[in-house]
């Protein structure tokens, strides 16, 4: 009884493979995105400031803001803050969960870097530091 | 049996990524990569205004261009060992070779645009 118990408790400590496989697509998903959207973006956005203040405006108007709300621009306003929000969670995401597995597979533990604990806490931190920049920026704004 | 074709470090499922030095260059880069994107977003969200003129005399500066340029070749490097491991031989044995080479262009272009404006704006003068 107490044997069964404490495998219980444990499974309940420990993610379930599906969720492990999820965290891992997660992962590799995250780094797809900041490697082949992200950097790009941040490679045009400095293409853009090198190139003259006209292309600069240009990105300006169409990326980040445009004052006319009956425009074309602020639809795409609206969906590159879009993406900016869910780009910033996936370089917090990806960032935790590299520190989670690099700290705690050193440990040799796998009991610990499968813990649910920790993946709800990369989860969280990762949510919290995207809320964060993004409440800074619109508080700025 | 001992030291064929297929086990060396150029070869078989595993080309690049299982020498002991590959992970350590990985590391590296994630730990530069982790300190250069922190730094700037911190230093990015301090900036009083995004105007053209500030934001081009803030990348002129040394201090700013030199750390912009590690990030982009920080990010090539670690993006490629990413798409080594995600492209592998072993989940892609005919293709994967192809999708290797057709995303390190892709990234060696995005790369080398990114250098190329930084060195642009750096070497040019501050305000247009």
């Amino acid at each position: 009884m107490a044997r069964s118990t404490a495998s219980s408790s444990s499974s309940r400590k420990t993610a379930s493979p599906d969720f492990q496989r999820t965290a891992a697509l997660l992962h590799r998903l995250t780094a797809l995105a900041i490697a082949f959207i992200g950097f790009p973006l941040f490679t045009l956005w400095l293409l853009a400031v090198s190139s003259s203040p006209e292309n600069y405006a240009l990105f300006w108007h169409y990326i980040i803001h445009s004052p006319d709300k009956n425009s074309f621009a602020f639809s795409v306003n609206i969906i590159s803050r879009i993406i900016g929000v869910m780009l910033t969670w996936c370089f917090f995401y990806h960032v935790m969960s590299v520190i989670r597995l690099n700290t705690l597979k050193r440990l040799q533990r796998p009991s610990l870097y499968k813990n649910y604990f920790f993946y709800s806490a990369t989860n969280m931190v990762a949510l919290i530091l995207t809320l964060l920049v993004w409440g800074i920026i619109f508080l700025g704004a | 049996m001992m030291n064929s074709y297929s086990d060396s470090p150029l070869s078989g499922n595993h080309r690049y990524r299982d020498s002991h030095r590959t992970d350590f260059y990985k590391k590296l880069m994630a730990a530069a990569n982790l300190l250069l994107y922190v730094w700037l977003i911190v230093s990015f969200l301090a900036l009083p205004v995004y105007d053209f003129n500030v934001i081009r005399r803030w990348v002129s500066q040394s201090i700013v261009a030199l750390p912009m340029i590690f990030l982009a070749i920080s990010t090539y490097g670690y993006a490629c060992s990413f798409v080594d491991k995600l492209f592998s031989e072993e989940r892609f044995p005919r293709a994967g070779l192809y999708f290797q080479i057709a995303a390190y262009f892709y990234m060696i272009i995005f790369a080398a645009i990114a250098v190329f404006s930084i060195l642009k704006i750096a070497f040019h003068s501050g305000i247009s």
